[in-house]
């Protein structure tokens, strides 16, 4: 069963100097439990690749289906229900949430997808990721990579069907990028999600069933 | 390094006020307000004293009551200067089966010395028009006297003892504020109708007053001519009146109307302070990499300090200018607008000196709000270059700008007190301001505690609201303090408000008389009360029917030394700054309650004792055993005070300051007055029955004066309400610049929620509440204590009842959590606006 498909997709956005194509007919599928790594020169159009397949920006044309859910003509709430528990994102810049701690993090992400238990899945998985120490930290009081670490457990922890993770590693030293890798390949392993990883470092890509290139739009 | 700095700054300028708008916006509503209060204060004032002169009628003026000028003091006068002589006097009209209570005055042909009364639809020269002619004397009446007696020019009207035939309308008497009769009916006749009929004469109730224009008018030779009258004629009881006394009292209102608005106009800068303050860390927020970079190169502290500062203060001193240049245009605006219901005169003008005062507090609340946050952020140390700078590592504020920061606060008291008309009652209003203000910010701290510590306890996003009023960047101390302080006020001045309108309007009818007689004469209280008897009054209950004589005297000595009215305290003042009504009664009068001393048996008859009302015994310095003058009917006499009483002046009764031990002033005879609570058909049958009987007897019903004073009220709140009104509006101004400054925040946690997979309903709920709880922390604090302020208010300083204004508090409180919660929703709806993919990318 393929968790991703993308045909022919066109994405273009407004900007100050007039319209940009940014993806200009690109086509991509991934199988269920697939790790796919996207690699490609900056300002290529991986980030638009994720947003589109996550469902986050809609495709100017082509079609797009995540999880054997067509993500063509739904409106924003129906995608966000359809990502609820089942879709996970990883940002380079982590994107916690200044005013809660660790726990209160992956906790808070648990219950808006509405999955029971969330206590006791949110402490397993920041376990899962070394952090089981830093439960009450808040991302000021933790490094780089552990914050990296937590955006990862929050991601893993609802157990969804596919992690999109675009540049997860792009701000850590190469100590703490081999640990975030290291979680996001080992638990994928034991779950059978499907990873789609943008990534510049090819170690990390390497560990990926297989690598595409992004250039300029189009993929390859 | 001076021109080095000032290129930053202009740099910087240049780019543009975005960030800048609540700044400059808060600054220009408090130096607005406060500019506008002075201006508009200034100009009234002004007016007043160049009326000053038309309204005493005269250069100087001279006052008797209960009496003419004796032929002495008159030769006396006229060898001096022109002279022109005005009773004033209650008397019943009576016309066309109406009878009720006229405000009479009775000119002689000298009258106006100064300026012309306004007359409209008769004879339009008012000698002329009062002149006896075709067998009778004639008026001048009000339009309200023409509208209540449902009267025409050429009709009848009894005033008092004379028939007279109204000739001419008066619109607006020369020495008058506004319409003529605004209060109730007035007229105008001719002080020769009122001595033939013999109405003038000694012991009757009337006040008779001399103008005069001297042959020099010179301020020394008034102040001559008022030291030779006091030197003749003080003993007499006959007061010298001033240019200024005419517009005292109304000057003193003034003065304490712009004293508490002027403090409204400074709690306006405090409020929009909090937008000042925020908005400065949010500018300098996105320059502290670029000051760390400046650092780095080598730049020192002063240039960084200078380079802002330079940029703060230009801003800072456009938002002022804005708002003084507004305020200045104020007086002008309600003049256009509102200028014809204004009774008082004004010289519209530009007047510097509340100008100069707004820019000054507005620049000092500036330094005081911004300083904080530019300290710390021109300690930024290079390092922020390597990191990003959240709440946890920002520098502390360096010493020099928590010195400046001092310095500001006490400048701002300081100023504010030392230019307001009364710097007590101001310093009084800005402690209660700053207490409230610290209160608040008190508060704020201590919801973000609680919104903390629950947090953990709630489910989703629940959790993330508290999280967001708990963590830094929390709403809590910008809406609390700056919300609270306007909410605050609101609720004092509106519970005010409701409490005197509720006194007016259902409290003083049902306990105040609804007939007040007076000039009961001193040979026919039998056959008044007899008259009342027939109308189905209980004259034998107190709650219902009262009767004593009515004199009138001045306090002219205390503890045996003459009366100095500048040591009286100003609360009381008005016991002993003109002549006041005096009875005396020797059974103690069931409501009086005495605080100290006791009432003097039934037959007393030995030397004059007086109970004296508590407060203006306290106002006096008098207690039990000591000696009060009084001068009454020219008659010099000493009393001792047996007693002090306290007095409910809202309540039914005899409500006067001194009541005097019987005896000794039965011999004077002199008329009674009366209080009775009567049913509208009784009313007006002893108003009717009095007027073939006891025709003189006036009778005042308070039904009338309850209607006016509402109405005074209801003037005066609008000012009130309106300052008010701005400093609310600051807080809300705060709000706006709290929404603009977090959105960009918020954009990336609603993205960050959507991917999630919460909807946009869900979110927008997120920020409503969000903004809710902190909206009605701010209600709930700013109620409190604007009820917590109005009790006394209410209680001591207008000794009114006090009624819980419930559905005044609710609905503000309602409407602040509402347009909160609405805040919230919007600056959610604006973060939602974008796509997701669009905030994540971006950084
Ligand atoms: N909101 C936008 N409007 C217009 N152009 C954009 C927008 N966001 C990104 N781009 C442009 O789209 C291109 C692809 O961006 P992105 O997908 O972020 O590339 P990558 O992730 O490969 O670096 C870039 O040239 C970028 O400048
Ligand atoms: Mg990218």
């Amino acid at each position: 069963m393929q968790a991703l498909s993308l045909e022919d997709i066109f994405l273009t956005l407004p900007s100050a100097s007039g319209p940009v194509e940014i993806l200009k007919g690109v086509d991509f599928a991934a199988d269920a439990g697939e790790t796919v790594a996207i690699v490609g020169p900056s300002g290529s159009g991986k980030s638009s690749l994720i947003s589109v397949a996550a469902g986050l920006e809609r495709a100017t044309s082509g079609a797009a289906t995540l999880l054997g859910t067509s993500l063509t003509g739904r409106s924003e709430d129906d995608l966000a229900r359809l990502r609820r528990g089942r879709v996970s994102l990883v940002f380079q810049s982590f994107h916690l949430l200044p005013t809660m701690t660790a726990f209160d993090n992956v906790r808070a992400a648990l219950e808006i997808a509405q999955i029971a238990d969330a206590d006791a899945r949110a402490r397993s998985a920041l376990d899962a990721v070394g952090l089981s120490a830093r439960l009450n930290h808040y991302p000021g009081q933790l490094s780089g990579g552990e914050q990296q670490r937590v955006a990862v457990a929050r991601a893993l922890a609802p157990g969804p069907d596919i992690i999109f993770a675009d540049e997860p590693t792009g701000d850590l030293d190469s100590v703490s990028s081999a640990g975030v890798a290291d979680l996001l390949f080992g638990n994928i392993e034991k779950t059978g999600a499907t990873l789609v990883l943008v990534t510049h470092d090819l170690e990390i890509a390497k560990r990926a069933d297989r690598t595409l290139e992004m250039r300029d739009g189009h993929l390859s | 390094m001076k021109s080095l700095s000032l290129k930053i700054a202009l740099r910087e300028l240049a780019g543009g006020f975005n960030g800048f708008r609540v700044y400059l916006a808060c600054l220009c509503l408090g130096a607005f307000a406060i500019a506008a209060t002075g201006s508009v204060t200034t100009s009234f004032n002004r007016g007043l004293a160049a009326e000053q002169r038309t309204l005493l009628g005269g250069d100087i003026a001279f006052t008797v009551v209960q009496r003419r000028a004796t032929p002495d003091e008159r030769r006396w006068m006229e060898t001096r200067g022109a002279i022109s002589e005005n009773v004033t006097l209650n008397v019943m009209g009576d016309a066309g089966g109406v009878r009720r209570q006229v405000d009479l005055r009775a000119v002689d042909n000298a009258h106006p010395l100064i300026g012309a009364p306004e007359l409209s639809g008769g004879i339009d020269t008012l000698s002329k028009a009062l002149a006896f002619q075709d067998g009778a004397w004639g008026a001048a009446v009000s339009a309200t006297t023409l509208e209540q007696f449902d009267l025409e020019i050429g009709d009848k009207i009894r005033l008092g003892p004379v028939d007279f035939e109204i000739r001419t309308r008066l619109d607006r008497e020369s020495d008058g504020l506004g319409a003529a009769g605004a209060f109730g009916p007035a007229a105008t006749v001719s002080l020769g109708a009122l001595i033939e009929a013999g109405r003038l004469t000694n012991g009757q109730l009337f006040r008779a007053s001399y103008r005069m224009l001297p042959a020099s008018a010179s301020l020394a030779d008034l102040d001559a001519i008022a030291a030779d009258a006091e030197a003749a004629w003080s003993e007499n009881g006959l007061r010298v009146r001033r240019q200024e006394d005419a517009v005292d009292g109304l000057q003193n209102l003034l003065a304490m109307l712009n004293s508490f608005l002027s403090v409204i106009g400074v709690a306006a800068l405090v409020a929009g302070g909090v937008g000042v303050a925020q908005a400065t860390s949010a500018f300098l927020s996105t320059r502290v990499q670029s000051i760390a970079a400046f650092k780095a190169l080598g730049a020192n502290i002063g240039l960084i300090r200078s380079a802002y500062a330079l940029q703060l203060g230009a801003l800072a001193a456009l938002g002022a200018l804005i708002g003084v240049a507004l305020g200045a245009a104020a007086p002008f605006a309600l003049f256009a607008v509102a200028g014809d219901r204004i009774p008082l005169p004004q010289i519209l003008s530009l007047y510097p000196a509340p100008l100069v005062q707004a820019f000054a507090l507005s620049l000092i609340a500036a330094a005081l709000f911004a300083l904080p946050a530019f300290g710390r952020a021109s300690a930024t140390s290079p390092a922020a270059l390597f990191r990003s700078l959240t709440e946890v590592t920002k520098p502390p504020v360096p010493r020099l700008e928590r010195a400046l920061t001092a310095v500001a606060a006490v400048a701002l008291v300081a100023i504010a007190a030392a230019t307001s008309p009364r710097p007590l009652v101001t310093l009084m209003l800005l402690g209660g301001a700053g207490g409230a203000y610290l209160v608040l910010i008190g508060a704020a701290w201590l919801i973000r505690r609680a919104a903390r510590h629950i947090s953990p306890k709630l489910q989703g996003l629940r959790r993330i609201a508290m999280a967001n009023l708990g963590g830094p960047g929390s709403l809590a101390p910008t809406i609390a303090p700056a919300l609270g302080l306007g909410l605050a006020l609101l609720t004092l001045v509106a519970s005010v408000q409701d409490n005197l309108l509720r006194q007016v309007r259902e409290t003083a009818p049902a306990n105040i008389p609804s007939l007040v007689f007076s000039q009961i004469p001193g040979d026919a209280f039998e056959v008044f009360d007899e008259i009342l008897v027939r109308e189905g009054i209980d004259i034998t209950d107190p709650d219902i029917y009262r009767r004593a004589p009515q004199m009138i005297g001045r306090v002219i000595s205390l503890k045996g030394k003459p009366l100095v009215e500048e040591d009286v305290a100003e609360s009381e003042r008005w016991v002993v700054d003109g002549e006041i009504g005096l009875t005396y009664i020797a059974a103690k009068p069931p409501v009086a309650e005495l605080s100290e001393g006791d009432w003097w048996p039934e037959d007393y008859d030995g030397p004059l004792l007086v109970s004296v009302e508590h407060d203006a015994a306290k106002g006096l310095g008098l207690g039990v055993g000591d000696a009060i003058g009084f001068r009454i009917f020219g008659r010099e006499i000493e009393a001792k005070v047996a007693s002090l009483r306290r007095v409910d002046w809202g309540g039914f009764g005899a409500n006067t300051a001194f009541i005097l031990s019987p005896g000794m002033l039965d011999a004077a005879n002199p008329p009674h007055f009366a209080v009775a609570k009567a049913n509208a058909a009784s009313e007006r049958a002893i108003i009717k029955t009095l007027g073939e009987i006891l025709p003189d007897v006036v009778v005042f019903q308070t039904r009338t004066f309850l209607a006016v004073a509402a109405r005074l009220l209801g003037n005066i709140a609008i000012a009130v309400n309106a300052a008010s009104g701005i400093v609310t509006a600051a807080g809300l101004l705060v709000l706006i610049g709290a929404f603009a400054a977090m959105t960009h925040k918020r954009r990336s946690e609603a993205a960050l929620l959507k991917t999630f997979g919460a909807s946009k309903n869900e979110i927008l709920a997120l920020y409503a509440s969000e903004f809710a709880v902190a909206g009605a922390a701010a209600a709930f604090l700013g109620g409190v204590m604007g009820v917590g302020a109005a009790y006394p208010v209410v209680i001591n300083v207008f000794e009114a009842q006090w009624h819980f204004p419930w559905t005044t508090i609710l609905s503000i409180s309602a409407i602040a959590i509402f347009a909160a919660a609405i805040g919230g929703a919007i600056t959610g709806a604006g973060a939602l606006a974008q796509s997701p993919a669009q905030v994540l990318r971006a950084r």
